[in-house]
């Protein structure tokens, strides 16, 4: 089956890759040059290359500890919330039960509404003053003081985590139950016949056949999560005192602001030379190419 | 023993179930009843849980002084075009990773991975450059290709992993059968995929349905812009007007709602009848 | 058969495309057909209210020249900047947009606007309008820094305050009249067990803004001393900083502010938490529609300790064209129409602003719109000066400003270091403005006049 001098996957991967190349690579490869040029809008006519001067500018920044570990922290949480939190999801309804497919549509619509909608309407629940969770919990007697979610250094990036965590659940969720539902039934009824528990089903068929789906959902989530910034914008701006900026939010604003994609630029080179290393070791952790997959 | 062992299995996973139906639930029960709530009702300290003067104008502003049919039009037809386009050369992407071993292989599966840490603020004006010179800027083909890019990465990857789990044997017993590669392909590998394939059409989908920003940069023209577009234009600098944003929210999530009704049918009894078993 | 249906793929992809892009350019060939001009306008803060504003003006404006279609666009005001800078990165600015006056430091020099000054200087209503705006406006705030006038002011906002007047009845207390009273009565006001609390702070999203409106106060309106240095080093400023900020540390407002951007500000006085909101004019629509009316009213911007008044006012938006607009002629009648005084009036009346021209008669604005106009028209009134017009501004606003002070809010940081840090920012951006700029000079408090 598997041929080693056939042109068909170039035809069948042709489409996909000249977008990619005329819609990605094209303007990438722009971008990567403003990375070594003055290049600010506000100065047209002072456009030239200036060496790794845009690279000095990001890492002389004082925030950029803090920055960093927020990163971390954001990335770390909120992957593995979802993962966790999906995957519990996946399991709960991966066998069928009454009112399955009514459940199911309503469990995942947290996926199918806009990111600005979700930060706000989070914003709004979580705003100490005239939010209704700091009003609920308060007349159920569950707690005595507000909490100030979104005001608090301390809680600040966590309550955007939270909201984070919510808002990709289903992805996981939808991705796992996929995957779960292409495992063949007669492995279960095989490990049933052999008095398997439910432990070891889980852990030798449920978890053994997907584990493909874990690693690749987990890879690209990490990504993303890493790069997505818009409901840190949206609920808190980063504030309050940078205690919630993350690399992706703060550099931009802070490059975008003063209209400098040189810099812009050298951030966004230096955001993918760190993702770049974290695939090279996620792939050597979780032994990805031996896998099969590469 | 075992019995117990069920019934306390079943009772985890109904407090499960409850608990997500719950979390989810709570904040759209909050849009919802914002939806119908006066204006003057949305924003108090005296919290109003269930509305008190129910009422209907959210909507009916929606409809009438919002171009919000012509919201939904765009969207559902980018939505769908990015789903169809990208399902399709997810598949036939990743059938070829799947199936092939070839010399740019590995090199290709790193070029899609490297594809998703570009950070999308980078390449945003470059974009806007290529578009302009090739008359894309501000038409809904522009953004279906802006869509198509995005998704196409990670549907082509999940797509491969689809492909893997179907044992290669099935292919060839069909081919053996006398079916030509592709006969074989449609015949009998796509139906067994069906779940996956619905998974990724549905992940195109909602991306595209969802996505805000590049609809924003991307469309002038109010007769072209999308529904998350369309929601963002009732929060202003100083005001939200949340009964109307909300109202549109319940609205645009009605499509979604629908089609993952519709959809979970297969993603749910794609494999039991299929020829795994038999 | 595979390379047949990978091409069939791609050529269907390409037929949907070039189909959802046709209706785009369908319009243009119809235009060049009938020798018709198409211009398109964008609005950077729509709203139903105003589309429907535009969509009315635009309908008079095409009726009384049949040679020229105008087409609305939109985009929301969060985004808008961002989309402009790349409409004009890839030169595909609209031929008419609403311009952000603080916006012009950047579009200027970047070269995406077209000078108006010839149009300006030979229009015949020049003669109609304020002299706060002829002067300030026109001369001091564009000519003056950029050598030519890039826009034309759609309206006036000016700042006041917004109260609870039932509160104040309540409490037995006079509407405040100078910053002191202002103080005062946002502690009086605050009563945490009901919920309520005295001033609508804003910590995040520009609410440095709200304090450097009080330290303004007590530094004659001035930002910046002679050389450049700012006046945040002034001891005066140091002393107003504490005190302001007293009002969020203090807990005359609500813990939360320190995260309150513009909605939230608004939102809080608004849902009956915060009784005093400094904020301009055009909040008074969200007001009237949240509101019962006889809870609130609008008071004039408070004095400070030397009896002036320091104000902030200016163009809230104003009418820019693109430098590459192939329609320049047409876009200055269109904007000419918007401009003319009765269209301004209805304007100006519909999104609760001040009108650009003085008005024949009185009477002619809605009722505490005057009010607004009186406070400008004060003897006590001055002008603050600006932060500057230096390119760093944006990277300022932003992001910094606001998180130092919030470290200040959080006890992280000390007030002196606090303004030490902002004010060597706005010191050595202000001071190589102005060694590139040597004729610049720093921004200078000016005499507001309406009349």
């Amino acid at each position: 089956m598997k041929r080693i001098k056939s042109k068909e996957p170039y035809y069948m991967l042709a489409p996909s890759f000249l977008l990619l190349c005329i819609f990605l690579l094209y303007p990438l490869l722009s971008s990567f040059l403003y990375a070594f040029q003055s290049y600010k809008l506000t100065a047209p006519n002072a456009i030239g290359f200036n060496g790794i001067n845009n690279f000095k500018a990001v890492f002389q920044d004082s925030n950029f500890g803090l920055i960093l570990k927020n990163s971390f922290i954001w990335v770390v949480l909120t992957v593995g919330g979802q993962f966790i939190l999906g995957f519990i999801l996946a399991l709960a309804l991966r066998r069928p039960f009454p009112g399955r497919n009514f459940y199911q549509a309503i469990v995942f619509l947290p996926w199918a509404i806009s990111s600005f909608v979700v930060g706000l309407t989070f914003r709004w629940l979580l705003n100490a003053e005239y939010g209704p969770v700091n009003d609920l919990l308060l007349r159920l007697g569950i707690i005595k003081d507000k909490i100030y979610f979104l005001s608090d250094p301390e809680l600040a990036l966590y309550t955007v985590i939270v909201t984070m965590t919510w808002y990709g659940i289903p992805f996981f969720a939808i991705m796992l139950l996929a995957a779960m539902q292409s495992i063949p039934e007669d492995l279960y009824e095989a490990a049933d016949i052999d008095g398997a528990g439910i432990w070891s089903k889980f852990w030798h068929i449920t978890f053994s056949y997907i584990k493909q789906t874990i690693i690749l959902t987990l890879l690209l989530r990490t990504i993303w999560v890493f790069a997505s910034a818009d409901l840190i914008y949206i609920m808190t701006a980063g504030g309050p005192a940078n205690s919630s900026s993350i690399l992706s939010s703060y550099m931009f604003m802070k490059a975008y602001s003063s209209l400098d994609y040189g810099q812009a630029s050298a951030i966004g080179l230096f955001f993918m030379a760190l993702l770049i290393l974290f695939c090279y070791l996620f792939m050597k952790a979780t032994k990805f190419e031996k896998a099969g997959n590469f | 023993m075992i019995r117990t062992q069920r019934a306390f299995f079943i009772t985890v996973r109904i407090c499960i179930l409850m608990f997500y139906l719950l979390m989810v639930l709570l904040p759209f029960y909050w849009l919802f009843i914002t939806s119908v709530k006066p204006r003057m009702d949305i924003l108090t300290t005296n919290i109003q849980y269930w509305p008190k003067n129910f009422t209907l104008d959210n909507y009916r502003v929606l409809w009438s002084s919002s171009n919000f049919d012509v919201f939904l039009k765009n969207s559902i037809l980018v939505s769908l075009g990015t789903g169809v386009f990208t399902t399709c050369f997810a598949i036939l992407g990743g059938y070829a990773l799947a199936r092939y071993t070839f010399k740019l292989k590995t090199m290709a599966v790193y070029g899609l991975l490297l594809t998703q840490m570009i950070p999308g603020v980078l390449v945003m004006i470059p974009t806007a450059i290529l578009f302009s010179k090739v008359g894309l800027m501000n038409s809904l083909g522009g953004l279906i290709i802006i869509y198509i890019v995005g998704n196409i990465p990670f549907c082509l990857i999940l797509m491969r992993s689809f492909f893997d789990r179907i044992p290669v044997d099935l292919e060839e017993a069909a081919l053996i059968d006398g079916c030509s590669k592709l006969g074989a392909l449609f015949r009998i590998v796509l139906p067994i995929m069906l779940p996956g394939i619905v998974a990724t059409f549905v992940f195109a989908f909602i991306g595209a349905w969802n996505e805000l920003l590049c609809a924003i940069m991307f469309i002038s023209s109010d007769e072209l812009k999308t529904i998350p577009v369309g929601l963002s234009m009732f929060v202003q600098n100083y005001d939200v007007n949340w009964g109307v944003m909300t109202a549109g929210a319940v609205m645009a999530l009605l499509p979604s709602l629908i089609m993952f009704a519709i959809v979970q049918r297969f993603v749910v009894e794609g494999l039991s009848d299929g020829a795994v078993k038999g | 058969m595979l390379k047949k249906i990978t091409m069939g793929i791609l050529a269907s992809l390409m037929l949907v495309i070039s189909a959802c892009s046709s209706s785009n350019s369908n319009g243009e060939d119809k235009g060049s057909n009938n020798e018709k001009v198409e211009i398109s306008f964008l609005d950077v803060t729509p709203s139903p209210d105003r589309t429907k504003y535009f969509n009315e003006i635009i309908a008079a404006f095409e009726q009384e020249n049949p040679d020229i279609k105008v087409k609305l666009e939109t985009v929301p005001w969060d985004q808008a900047f961002n989309k402009l800078t790349m409409q004009g990165a890839s030169k595909t600015l609209p031929d008419v947009m609403n311009m952000y006056p603080a916006w012009l430091n950047t579009f200027v020099p970047a070269g995406y606007l077209e000078p108006l000054t010839a149009n300006y200087d030979a229009w015949p209503d020049k003669a109609k309008l304020t002299s706060f705006v002829s002067n300030i406006t026109m001369d001091e705030q564009q000519r003056k820094l950029y050598k030519d006038i890039y826009y034309m002011p759609d309206a006036l906002m000016s700042g006041a305050l917004f109260v609870r007047k039932d509160w104040f009845e309540e409490a037995k207390l006079p509407l405040p009249k100078t910053w002191e009273e202002i103080f005062a009565a946002s502690e009086k006001l605050t009563d945490p067990s009901k919920n309520r609390y005295g001033w609508a702070y804003r910590g995040a999203r520009a609410g440095f803004d709200q304090i450097l409106a009080y330290i303004t106060s007590v530094t004659g309106g001035e930002t910046y001393e002679k050389d450049g240095k700012s006046v945040l080093y002034r001891p005066e400023a140091l002393e107003a900083f504490v005190k302001f900020t007293d009002i969020y540390k203090k807990g005359w407002a609500p813990k939360d502010s320190i995260n309150w951007g513009y909605q939230e500000m608004v939102q809080g006085f608004t849902s009956g938490v915060t009784g005093i909101l400094n904020q301009t004019t055009e909040v008074i629509a969200a007001a009237k529609s949240s509101m019962a009316d006889d809870s609130w009213t609008v008071i004039p911007w408070p004095k400070g300790a030397d009896g002036k008044r320091y104000i902030g006012a200016g163009a809230s938006w104003g009418y820019s064209v693109s430098a590459e607009s192939e329609h320049k002629e047409a876009s200055w009648k269109f904007i000419a129409f918007l401009s003319t005084p009765e269209n301004n009036l209805k304007y100006a009346n519909a999104m609760t602003m001040i009108p650009i021209f003085k008005s024949e008669g009185g009477a002619a604005v809605d009722g505490p719109m005057q009010g607004f106009i009186d406070t400008l028209d004060d003897p006590d009134s001055y002008l603050v000066a600006n932060l500057g017009n230096f390119p760093e501004l944006g990277e300022f606003r932003e992001g910094f400003m606001d998180a130092e002070v919030q470290k200040y809010l959080l006890n992280k940081q000390t007030a002196e270091q606090t303004l030490k840090n902002l004010g060597d920012f706005l010191t050595n951006a202000q001071q190589k403005y102005m060694k590139d700029n040597p004729d610049a000079g720093v921004p200078q408090v000016t005499k507001p006049q309406m009349r």
